[in-house]
């Protein structure tokens, strides 16, 4: 008993640092949407290209696709950019939220790395609808709705091209399939 | 020189200061206000991680902080405001997480190890003082019968001692 007690500090420090060894390498962004498995918020936005046109919730469903929050303001969507040129050329389809931006930013933007989307929503500064609906903290962010619109899919960081091919390609085919 | 920088630099911390002091808000009652600064400091950004909605200067912050004014004005209850918030962005966000089995060890393990560290500095306290007691008794008030004792041990020594030394004068 004694023997044991002279060990206990020794013991306690190895408990702490596996503790805080296993700390290091967690992300505290990895984290679930709140919104994971659940229905995609109602919603009534401009289209980006065209104030006068309103988009909701009802005219995106009906097959399966991604929801890309991003601005020409955030720097990591410009280097996720070409990811989402590639899923589109594979078919799938990508809605854009344009987040916290300006109009002839985003368009500048558009013309400079090519326009990947099906359609563009537009969620100034001030606004919040969609975005704050969905929890959006940063940008990018992307989900991926199936068919009945529920989300079932979320990441919030950068679309790599790993990512593309091993997690978000097969879940985008998964829903597809799903009956 | 070095002065002018520190100063600069100092100047350059006050700016988050005079930003965050910038935002206005037409509460309807002294009592949102006061609700509206609890809940927000309930409220953890979900961008920075460690700081409440009402610190922190980030955009969903901000957000945040203009959808609970818009809340509380609509009359939302506290419970109401959190069931909002946590629909958005999760669990994440509370500061005061709930009860439940996967969260025991974050509400339980602090009082435990504090009860448990009082305990041990309790038993080796205890042990110290029963140490103390086996080898000597000097460390203790003695008891009147025992300082009758002493008190009668030391005069026999000194009458001895005073005694011998008479001798030694006397011869």
């Amino acid at each position: 008993m004694k023997r044991f007690l002279l060990f206990l500090p020794f013991i306690l420090f190895v408990l702490v640092g596996v503790f805080l060894y296993k700390g290091l390498s967690m992300d505290p962004a990895a984290r679930d949407s709140a919104l994971l498995n659940k229905p995609l918020p109602e919603f009534t936005l401009p289209r980006l290209d065209n104030e006068a046109l309103l988009v909701t919730r009802d005219d995106l469903l009906g097959e399966v696709f991604l929801l890309n929050v991003w601005g020409s303001w955030c720097p990591s969507c410009y280097d996720e950019h070409d990811e989402i040129l590639r899923m589109a050329q594979m078919g799938v389809p990508v809605v854009g939220l344009n987040y916290k931006d300006e109009r002839p930013k985003a368009f500048r933007y558009l013309a400079q790395l090519g326009n990947p989307y099906v359609l563009n929503l537009y969620e100034p500064d001030g606004v919040r609808a969609l975005a704050f609906d969905l929890g959006v903290y940063g940008a990018p962010e992307t989900f991926l709705i199936d068919r009945e619109g529920i989300v079932r899919y979320h990441l919030a960081g950068v679309i790599t091209p790993q990512l593309v091919d091993q997690v978000i390609m097969p879940e985008v085919r998964k829903w597809q399939n799903a009956r | 020189m070095a002065k002018r920088t520190l100063i600069l630099l100092l100047a350059l911390l006050l700016m988050g200061v005079a930003q965050a002091a910038i935002e206005v808000y037409d509460f309807s009652s002294e009592e949102n206000r006061l609700r509206f600064q609890s809940l927000g400091g309930e409220l953890r950004c979900p961008k920075c991680e460690n700081q409440s909605i009402v610190d922190s200067n980030s955009p969903s912050a901000y957000d945040m902080r203009q959808e609970l004014f818009r809340l509380l004005e609509e009359g939302y209850t506290d419970q109401q405001v959190f069931e909002f918030m946590k629909a958005r962005f999760g669990e994440f966000i509370m500061y005061r997480p709930p009860v439940r089995s996967d969260t025991w060890l974050l509400w339980f393990l602090p009082p435990v190890l504090v009860v448990a560290g009082l305990l041990l500095v309790f038993l080796l306290a205890r042990r110290r003082s029963d140490k103390g007691k086996d080898e000597t008794t000097a460390d203790r008030p003695l008891s009147p019968s025992e300082r009758q004792l002493r008190l009668q041990q030391i005069l026999e020594l000194e009458r001895s001692a005073s005694s011998t030394t008479n001798s030694k004068e006397s011869s």
